[in-house]
Parts: structure tokens; C-alpha cells; sequence
């Protein structure tokens, strides 16, 4: 007999401090009256009596029962919860994208202007692209060649790229590099994971 | 999310709805990409492009859509100088086009499945492989054939010059 009244001891500490902890998030949460509205017009039995009194005496009386009796349950799922908040806490949906960068390892072969502009120069017998390397993008390359420092060498890359949102990408293009660094990189080909 | 419209490819002497965006591939690269609106939750990009595939190669042969201003949209917009057709050189990818019945609603994206998908593979624009995946019969028979997005919610443009 003794355990059980041990048990229940637990359980009615346990459902202290959950209210408490309700109490002290519900403080904590802003009310918004626009909010209250919408939810009573769309559910006009809220403003009644009997769903008030089911809702502020009946449930909490039965949730208190509930908590007492089966505290190592309700233990468990405030430890769930605990743990799902904390996973939504590092997510930042706003977060800014990882930036994009070619590294070093990511080189594969040193090729002369000349040749990357041959071989990048798109040819179409329909005549519906320009005829500039890398055809409706050749703007994209001339910014790339004014980036590119003096006497710097240009090399072709190939990397994997991970996506914000998960998907991956092969992506490659080329790169100037001066003393070991990368300085600046156009992407010519972003291929999509077909897995 | 409310499920996206598709674009338009013709292919093999049909029309087609298209469940990828090429030009989103160009935009990707570091193509300008204008200011288009967003006045459609079933257009999110602000635009839709036709495409068309002859002799296996991606031509964009025309763009609709609005400007964050009001302004219309066109190919020549993207393509200054290119009113018709543009070689879609940049993309390397699967352009997926759904067929047959409806099986399963998703009211997000390009998610919905139907009774048949036909993927294009394409390598800097040229056509390289095509597969069909067959993905089941529809129960209902009463359902159309093709692809189309449910229901959405369309937010007025601004009228230009102080209309």
C-alpha cells in the first residue's frame, strides 16, 4: 500500500509541475483577440456555457486524474517535447542559403582562355543562340573575366553541391586561381541528381 | 503550397503540360532574371514557358507572365534580341511530363502523381534518353486525362502609370 501511495506522491509532484510549467508558457503567449474571434465563428459552441465548463473544469479535472495515475507516461512525452522544441529551435527556415564556393580540391585541369572559349562556344542550327562562348550566359562570363586577377591561371572544377533544400546538384565550370587560391569561378553546368 | 502550374512543351506533335522549369536552370547560372510577379499561389515563378523539342534539341519558344510593375512579360524580356526561340543550352536534366489520369491529389508543388510519367533527359539541351515509368490504373474513369493544378488564389496586378 505503501508504494502506491508512494506512486501517487510522485504523480501529483509530477502534475504540480506540469501546470506550473502550462502556467508559466501560457503567461508567455500573446492572446490575440483576432485569433479568439476567428476561432468562435468558426465554432459558435465555444461562447456557450456547457463548452465552457467542459473545457476550463471538466478537462483539467479528468487531465489532473490522468497525470496522477499515469505520471511515467506524461513524464515521457514532456521529455518528447522537450526534444521536438529543441529540434524546432535550430531549424531557421530563414536561414541564408550556404554560399556556394569552388575549393581547391575541387580543380581539375589547367586550360588556356583561348581553349575554354572554343570549346564553350555554342553552336545551333536554328541560329537561337549567340555565338559568344557560353552562348545566353556570355554575360555571366565577362563578369567572370573581369574578376579574374592578372596572370592568374584558369582551371575546369566538378563538384557536388547540396542544395537549402536538400537536393544535390553536380556542378562545374571554371575557376581563376592565383597562389593557391581560388579567386573567382563561373558555374557553366548545374546537373541535377536523378536519385 | 498549392500545387504549381506546368509548363508548356510541345513534343512529338502534341501539347504537353511539363513538370519542370529549364528556366529556372538559366536564372541558376547567373541569367538575369526579371522582376516577375507573384499574383497566382499556383504560380509562384511568375511566368510560364512553352518549349519546344526539334531535331532532340530544348528551344523556349515563347514566356508569359507580369512583372512585379504590371509590365507583360515575354521571351525578349529573358532574351533581349531572341522574340522567338532560344536554345535552351544551359539545362542538363529530366524534364518530367505526367500522363494519363489523376491518382493522387497533392495540393503542393508538382507533387500530384499520375498514371504515367515520361522523363526527357537532356544534356546542355540536346535530348539524350527518354523513359517511360508507368505508376498505376486510376480507379475512377470519370477523372480527366493530363495534368492541371487544383484550386488557387489569384491577387490583382498593379495597373501601371497610375491606373
Amino acid at each position: 500500500m505503501i508504494y502506491l501511495y508512494a506512486y501517487l506522491a510522485v504523480g501529483v509532484l509530477v502534475f504540480v509541475v506540469v501546470l506550473g510549467s502550462h502556467l508559466i508558457s501560457s503567461r508567455n503567449e500573446v492572446k490575440s483577440e483576432m485569433v479568439s474571434s476567428i476561432q468562435d465563428a468558426l465554432n459558435p459552441e465555444r461562447k456557450t456555457l456547457r463548452y465552457r465548463f467542459l473545457v476550463k473544469v471538466v478537462v483539467p479535472i479528468l487531465t489532473s486524474g490522468a497525470v496522477i495515475v499515469g505520471w511515467p507516461v506524461a513524464v515521457w512525452m514532456k521529455l518528447m517535447e522537450m526534444r521536438q522544441s529543441k529540434n524546432v529551435e535550430n531549424f531557421d527556415p530563414f536561414a541564408e542559403p550556404q554560399e556556394f564556393e569552388v575549393q581547391i580540391g575541387d580543380l581539375k585541369e589547367k586550360h588556356d582562355l583561348e581553349w575554354i572559349e572554343a570549346k564553350e562556344r555554342i553552336i545551333d542550327p536554328l541560329g537561337a543562340v549567340p555565338t559568344t562562348p557560353f552562348g545566353h550566359l556570355n554575360p555571366v562570363w565577362q563578369e567572370f573575366l573581369a574578376k579574374a586577377p592578372q596572370g592568374c591561371e584558369y582551371w575546369s572544377f566538378q563538384t557536388t553541391w547540396k542544395t537549402h533544400w536538400g537536393a544535390e546538384e553536380t556542378r562545374e565550370g571554371y575557376a581563376s586561381v592565383k597562389a593557391g587560391e581560388v579567386k573567382a569561378f563561373i558555374i557553366a553546368a548545374i546537373t541535377e541528381s536523378t536519385s | 503550397m498549392t500545387a504549381q502550374m506546368g509548363e508548356r512543351l510541345f513534343y512529338e506533335g502534341d501539347e504537353h503540360s511539363m513538370c519542370s522549369t529549364p528556366l529556372s536552370g538559366y536564372f541558376a547560372l547567373g541569367g538575369e532574371c526579371p522582376k516577375f510577379g507573384q499574383f497566382c499561389t499556383a504560380l509562384w515563378r511568375g511566368y510560364v514557358g512553352s518549349w519546344d523539342i526539334q531535331n532532340d534539341r530544348l528551344y523556349m519558344v515563347g514566356l508569359q507572365g507580369t512583372l512585379e510593375d504590371g509590365t507583360e512579360a515575354n521571351l525578349e524580356t529573358v532574351f533581349p534580341g531572341y522574340p522567338d526561340r532560344v536554345f535552351a543550352h544551359w539545362y542538363s536534366g529530366e524534364i518530367r511530363i505526367p500522363q494519363g489520369k489523376l491518382l493522387n491529389y497533392v495540393h503542393m508543388g508538382y507533387s500530384s502523381t499520375y498514371e504515367r510519367d515520361v522523363f526527357l533527359t537532356f544534356e546542355k539541351g540536346v535530348l539524350v534518353a527518354k523513359r517511360v515509368q508507368e505508376n498505376g490504373k486510376a480507379d475512377d474513369y470519370s477523372t480527366s486525362e493530363g495534368y492541371s493544378s487544383g484550386a488557387w488564389t489569384v491577387f490583382p496586378a498593379p495597373k501601371k502609370d497610375g491606373q
